[in-house]
């Protein structure tokens, strides 16, 4: 299995296709942080799927192939979608959610109607066009290497130049306009250099997962850290894992493509993160929720017998378990609340499976009624 | 008193058409602990924005410190509502204090160990400098006021403008942020507070405007802040204040 996979790590060929994925996705990933806690999320989406008309008209005005024009037709389609967007939401009514919902599905139909016009009609170059839907790693050259690699370094440079600036924007852009910043100017140029990780993207994973290299991995990376510093370089982190995992899946077995791969693989990370970290995840929420139910329902069970006792005149008089169960109103585990009692020693249990209230749990009972709870 | 640190000419703004400030003349002298009033829409938050040229306006004229908006804004310090940014922001309030920086540092620079320890100051000044190092998600209301106010202070502004400071927030920060204020004032500086407490307004501020989209009035508190002005801003809701003698 080990060779298996060394042999595949040192093909030159793969090596190429390996980087690229792994760049690309670190980079996007650290990119799209800023997308995420601006809660623009759809934002990305709507770009990239806004790329596929421009794609394909770059190809019918050049009847080529070539990756530049390509890019450049994907690149002025994906600007002229988010522009729209945000014209509908300053000029009318209509919600972001909804004008990003409108602008991407139109956009998108758009693409998807003159791609089958192509493939019916054009019969010179048009293979491979397709591939920007769901992306083709496999084709990616060692020039297309080098351009991720120019084009992620700038997107870090810019990105960690001007940190100040994409932290004011995220967090408080109506105090960043207050101190003197041009706002729109920075959230255009974010939006300039999305577009321009979205262009290099597409011919990889493909317009409809894109989105998903740009905001899943700020979506897990934010589960565990709490600083943006610190969420960047996990979600770049994330993203460049997944790429690089995502692509040796789908190199070792051919029929698994290659962008689905790395999605499903961040997909995975993200699951994870939203199950399993310590403060935000669902897991340790729950059981959070389940030691305070616990301890309520513990309360109330020593408070009841306390009151029980009372009424005999005996605190310590031994009670059925029927009755206390039936004396708690709450659902929420008073057989559980019992058990717990007796192993911390409050309660005991006798043979004839009858409960009482031992010394430790009067006295328990007692401190608690001085301070308003046991 | 006679300097003002803001004048208004003849303000108008709209938003799709619908006016939210019609024609107002208002001014703020330089030095005082001034706040504005009015109901919910009456565009108190709106004229704050304005003066500060966060929004387009339909008309007017606007100087703050006898200066044009962009000349001034170096001086001048804005606290949003606290309802404006998302408290779950990855981010600690040692950091957001920092931003108080930012306006000064340029295009590049970071926050270094002179910009950290004037935003540690300014939180030790609020009573939250041991929850610098904590996410601002941890924070209850009134302390997110107060690490907001923290930002304001490493500004170290002339003009200062609050957007409801004391909306949602406990006693303690209340009064630990209207010490603040007055020892603003005590330095002379001048700050404009949106308010929304009549209970307090004589107590905290010494220049009231009164605002419904019109003016409907200014001047010291003690001679504006009566129960016929308040009565024509607010409309027939304030019957409880006089029988409480509260105005």
């Amino acid at each position: 299995m080990f060779e298996e996979l060394f042999s595949l790590w040192s093909n030159p060929t793969f090596q190429n296709i390996l980087f690229s994925t792994t760049i690309l996705g670190a980079g996007t990933g650290a990119l799209g942080c800023f997308i995420f806690l601006r809660k623009e999320s759809l934002l990305g989406d709507t770009m990239s799927h806004s790329a596929l008309p421009g794609v394909v008209l770059a190809f019918l005005l050049t009847l080529q192939r070539d990756m530049l024009w390509l890019a450049l037709g994907a690149f002025v389609f994906s600007l002229a979608g988010a522009l729209i967007i945000n014209y509908v939401i300053r000029r009318t009514r209509v919600d972001q959610d909804a004008a990003q919902a409108i602008i991407l599905s139109s956009f998108f139909a758009l693409g998807v109607q003159l791609l089958s016009w192509v493939q019916n009609n054009v019969t010179a170059n048009k293979a491979g066009l397709t591939h920007y839907l769901f992306g083709q790693a496999g084709a990616l050259t060692h020039s297309d290497l080098i351009l991720i690699i120019v084009v992620m370094s700038l997107i870090g440079v810019v990105l960690i130049l001007f940190w100040n600036r994409w932290v004011l924007i995220s967090f408080d852009s109506l105090f960043g306009k207050s101190i003197g910043i041009k706002t729109w100017l920075w959230e255009s140029l974010l939006m300039g250099i999305v577009v321009l990780s979205i262009v290099i993207g597409i011919s990889v994973v493909g317009v409809v997962l894109m989105s998903a290299l740009l905001v899943a991995p700020s979506a897990a990376s934010r589960q565990w850290v709490q600083t943006p510093k610190g969420m960047i370089l996990l979600a770049a982190v994330f993203g460049g894992i997944s790429g690089f995992l995502g692509t040796t899946i789908s190199l070792a077995q051919p029929q698994i493509p290659t962008g689905p791969s790395i999605v499903v693989t961040l997909s995975f990370f993200s699951l994870l993160s939203l199950l399993l970290s310590p403060q935000r995840g669902i897991l340790a929420r729950w059981m959070l929720e389940r030691t305070f139910q616990n301890s309520f329902a513990q309360q109330r069970m020593l408070r009841n017998m306390g009151r029980l006792g009372e009424l005999h005149h005996d605190l310590f008089v031994k009670h059925k378990k029927t009755t206390l169960l039936t004396m708690d109103d709450q659902t929420q585990g008073p057989h559980q609340a019992l058990e717990a009692l007796r192993l911390r020693g409050l309660v005991t249990r006798t043979k004839e499976n009858f409960y009482a209230l031992t010394q430790k749990g009067v006295d328990t009972l007692k401190q608690g009624n001085k301070n308003g709870q046991p | 008193m006679l300097d003002k640190a803001v004048e208004i000419e003849d303000l108008t703004v709209a938003y799709l058409g619908h006016p939210a400030l019609w024609d107002v003349d208002a001014s703020i002298p330089r030095g005082s602990l001034s706040c504005i009033l009015g109901p919910n829409g009456a565009g108190k938050s709106t004229l704050l924005k304005a003066a500060l040229g966060l929004l387009k306006i339909s008309a007017g004229r606007i100087r703050l410190l006898g200066q044009s908006i962009q000349a001034a804004l170096p001086l001048c310090s804005y606290v949003p509502q606290r309802s404006g940014v998302d408290w779950d922001f990855p981010i600690t309030v040692l950091e957001v204090a920092r931003m108080g920086t930012y306006g000064r540092l340029g295009l590049v620079r970071r926050p270094g160990k002179k910009e950290t320890s004037e935003a540690m100051e300014a939180l030790e000044r609020l009573q939250i400098l041991e929850l610098a190092n904590r996410p601002i998600g941890e924070l209850s209301g009134g302390q997110q006021q107060r690490c907001f106010l923290a930002r304001a202070l490493v500004q170290n502004a002339e003009l200062y403008f609050l957007d409801e400071p004391f909306q949602g927030i406990d006693a303690h920060s209340e009064r630990v942020i209207v010490e603040m204020l007055k020892d603003l004032r005590s330095k002379g500086k001048t700050i404009v507070v949106v308010h929304h407490d009549l209970q307090t307004v004589k107590e905290y501020f010494d220049y009231a405007i009164l605002l419904n989209v019109r003016l409907i009035d200014q001047g010291p508190t003690s001679q504006v802040v009566t129960f016929e002005n308040l009565k024509i801003t607010y409309g027939g809701t304030l019957p409880f204040l006089r029988e409480n003698n509260h105005v």
